[in-house]
């Protein structure tokens, strides 16, 4: 579905990402991480198309996205930042139905049909009762599960998600998680998301993309990367594996 | 939005029937041919114009706080303000103030001029951050500030009160081929803002989750600055600089209403227009004896009402 | 006979000089600095003409003032003043600088202020001048003044403009209206100051005459005024050197009010 060629990207003459090449398929749960700055949120916006790369080629079902019209792209890619904020105080519902805006004419109104497909986001979040709640009125996890709604309400195909499981409390975290993985398996999109959580993402995740420096380190399955040595190469910290999850070594 | 409407033809009537010559619409169908100048070319215009201007400020206001995410912003931010009231500073200064119709062409230019001087500025390599944009705004408006206090002490001592008197803001002598003109503004700039309407509300959600959309942002932005800043200039150029509008009313709308752009913007341009109308007669008829700067009335009765819905709301 | 004996309003020099300087008696004033050019028209009417040491920026009157040295325009410069060693300032009350007592007090030199509003207060004025300068000359403004008196059986509404964009116009209790009344006119405006005057009482009941100063308001923004009003209305220039300086030279312009008023009846 998702073919990443030789993908560079460079501004203010860094380098953020370097020779970047995946093949990305249907129905998948993807972690990427690596340390700060190693690219990984630059990686989601290319791919999300807020920034066209320098040089290499990103194909999406067969065709390069620079071809791809914005709206019909945006209606199977969808795309959620770090730590979104709408300026002014909205609604739950308001916020999801707006996922919605790629199906809308230039002078169209959201129709029933709209609400209908932002209700089934809410309920597929587990946030069915926030619907009517203000964004200020809500916790952190709450106003991230109503974003994961947005990102869903266009049924995209692609879902990128940048570190949604920061500054969430373990609990929810593993409720995320999980609720990723639902999503996977029941509507076959795909999801990347970038994310710090090393554990958590080699939990559940089917791959593991790990970038350093801007370049792709890792790209194997979590098994693979959950080794003492190749934590050590790529994070510089020393660990052992102990039932599958990262323990320091103090 | 009919409310709306209803209000605003009721602020009309308003206007038109109250003023300073004891004229009322009765006196005109009677067949008054004094009252139905008064009325018809000299009363009518100037509430007709008032209520462009408050659409003008209010939609441009509610389109910069939306372009910029700041809910402070207002339409003279970006040095729109600061490049009319130097080029009608200059104006006054060498002595032009006293040839009719200069002083708006002037302002007009200067407010452009501004405009286009604040996105060469911050614009860098196809992208217009903006904080730079707002810095830049900032920056050009003290540039400004500095000329016109050299320009105004230099000015004949005449010249000065009176153009300090347009810095204040005035409907002074309305004809209806002022309404014209900046009726032309308005809708052009209208229609414009209303195309890229949809896009616009998108920007709340921040520029690159608007660009993952499918939002062209960096066009938006462009058509979005240059209507407002267009328009805002020819409201500028007609009546001088009247404040608090472009910036209260989109909050009084939203503080109402609270919805996304595509609606808030007729709504803030109802708002606004009702604003100057009512601030206009109250400018008129406060005192029986001199007419106040309008500018005054927009604050004094914008800002309790505002006030009162902050009280109310969550 | 009677000019020797010390109008009232010395005591306000005198004062004004005793707060200054409590020791020193009022001694002889040879250098004086007029802000205002009204205030130096007076002075020098009043014969103190060559005891200026130097004027404001806007004074031009007589023709050998405009030789004299400047010291500023809104804002006097104080090093200026202080340089031309002068024994007296004399400042007009109206537009009068909020820091200047200070400065002045500060140089130690002492400082009169004139209030000339009114047209009744220009005589007084220039007698003030007079005594506290020590200059000797036949003040006539008066007699000059009561000569250009006249009553008109028909006494036109007229209106005098400052600004026309907006309307600014001369008020019930100002000099320009005192001008009006004397010489037998009614000044269309009954409001005091120098209010903004509304288009719609000027289209609703426009004067008969309308008066500009020539300089500042053209005719061409009267014609403006005019047209967005829709009426009609005769509007004369004036020479604004002699209208809005409240001075020696009001006579001149309540002359020219009265030839210009006559022109009218004639026609009307």
């Amino acid at each position: 579905m998702l073919d990443i060629r030789g993908v560079s990207y460079s501004y203010d003459g860094v380098e953020a990402v370097r020779n970047v090449s995946a093949s990305v398929g249907a129905a998948q749960l993807v972690g990427l991480t690596g340390p700060n700055g190693s690219g990984k949120s630059t990686l989601l916006k290319l791919l999300a198309r807020v920034f066209a790369p320098s040089t290499g080629t990103i194909a999406f079902e067969g065709r390069s996205i620079r071809e791809w019209p914005p709206k019909e792209y945006a209606k199977r890619v969808a795309y959620l930042p770090q730590d979104p904020d709408p300026t002014f105080p909205m609604r739950a519902v308001d916020v999801v139905v707006s996922g919605r805006a790629p199906f809308l004419g230039r002078f169209e109104w959201e129709k029933d049909s709209d609400y209908d497909e932002a209700a089934r986001a809410l309920a597929l979040c587990d946030a069915a009762d926030l619907a009517d709640r203000y964004l200020d009125e809500m916790s952190g996890g709450e106003r991230k599960r109503v974003f994961l709604a947005r990102v869903l309400a266009a049924r995209p195909k692609l879902i990128l998600l940048d570190e949604p499981l920061s500054s969430l409390d373990i609990s929810h975290v593993q409720q995320f998680s999980n609720l990723l993985r639902d999503i996977v398996s029941r509507t076959e999109a795909t999801v990347i998301y970038a994310t710090h959580e090393l554990n958590w993402a080699a939990a559940y995740c089917d791959r593991m993309l790990v970038m350093q420096k801007g370049a792709l380190a890792l790209d194997a399955p979590p098994s693979d990367l959950m080794r003492p040595d190749v934590v050590r190469e790529l994070f510089g910290f020393d660990a052992s594996v102990v039932e599958g999850w990262l323990v320091p070594r103090v | 939005m009919l409310l709306l409407l209803l209000v605003l033809a009721l602020a009309i009537v308003a206007g038109s029937t109250f003023g300073t010559a004891t004229i009322s619409w009765r006196d005109v169908l009677a067949g008054d041919v004094t009252a139905r100048t008064v009325m018809i070319d000299i009363r009518l215009p100037r509430v007709v114009l008032a209520a462009l201007i408050g659409a003008a400020l209010a939609s441009a206001g509610v389109t910069f706080q939306t372009l910029l995410r700041n809910p402070l912003a207002d339409p003279f931010i970006l040095g729109v303000s600061g490049g009319a009231a130097c080029g009608a500073a200059v104006t006054t200064a060498l002595g032009f103030a006293r040839i009719p119709g200069v002083v708006s062409i002037v302002a007009f230019a200067g407010a452009c001029g501004a405009t286009f001087a604040v996105f060469l500025l911050a614009r860098r390599r196809e992208y217009t951050d903006p904080t730079r944009l707002l810095l830049s705004g900032l920056v050009l408006n003290a540039l400004f500030s500095a000329i016109i206090l050299i320009a105004y002490a230099l000015a004949p001592a005449t010249d000065l009160t009176m153009a300090l008197r347009w810095m204040m803001g005035t409907l002074f002598g309305a004809t209806w081929s002022d309404v014209a003109l900046l009726l032309g503004f308005v809708l052009a700039s209208f229609a414009v803002l209303v195309a890229i309407a949809g896009d616009l509300r998108m920007f709340a959600f921040g520029e690159d989750d608007a660009k993952s959309r499918g939002v062209d942002v960096e066009r938006v932005k462009l058509i979005g600055f240059a209507a407002s800043s267009i328009v805002t200039g020819a409201a500028v150029a007609v009546s001088g600089i009247i404040g608090f509008v472009g910036l209260l009313v989109p909050h009084l709308v939203r503080l109402i209403w609270r919805r996304d752009f595509r609606v808030l913007l007729p709504l803030s341009a109802l708002g606004g227009a009702i604003l100057l109308v009512l601030a206009d007669l109250a400018s008129r008829v406060a005192l029986s004896t001199s007419e106040l700067p309008v500018g005054a009335f927009t604050a004094i009765l914008g800002v309790p009402f505002f006030l009162s819905l902050l009280r109310r709301s969550r | 006979m009677f000019r020797h004996i010390p109008h009232p309003s010395v005591l306000i020099p005198l004062l004004l000089i005793a707060c200054a300087n409590p020791a020193e008696q009022p001694h002889q004033v040879r250098r004086i600095v007029t802000l205002a050019p009204n205030i130096t028209e007076m002075a020098f009417a009043a014969g103190c003409g060559a005891k200026i040491a130097g004027t404001d920026n806007f004074s031009d009157y007589p023709e050998a003032v405009k030789r004299l040295p400047k010291v500023g325009g809104v804002d006097p410069d104080v090093e200026k003043i202080a340089a031309l060693h002068p024994d007296l300032v004399i400042a007009s009350s109206s537009g009068l600088h909020p820091s200047l007592r200070r400065a002045m007090k500060t140089i130690r030199v002492p400082l009169l202020v004139i209030k000339t509003d009114r047209l009744a207060e220009i005589a007084p004025a220039m007698q003030t001048i007079e005594q506290s300068a020590g200059c000797r000359a036949i003040v006539t403004i008066t007699i000059d003044l009561e000569r250009q008196r006249r009553p008109r059986a028909k006494s036109p509404k007229v209106m005098f403009a400052v600004w026309t964009n907006p309307l600014y116009v001369a008020g019930s209790n100002t000099f320009v209206g005192d001008l009006i009344t004397l010489t037998g006119a009614s000044n269309a405006v009954a409001a005091p100051g120098w209010p903004q005057y509304s288009l719609e009482t000027f289209a609703a009941h426009p004067p008969d005459l309308l008066l500009y100063p020539i300089r500042s308001v053209t005719p061409e923004a009267v014609g403006d005024l005019l047209r967005r009003a829709k009426v009609h209305v005769d509007a004369v220039g004036v020479d604004e050197n002699v209208f809005t300086r409240p001075g020696p030279r009001v006579a001149i312009a309540a002359a020219e009010l009265n030839r210009i008023l006559d022109q009218w009846e004639r026609s009307h």
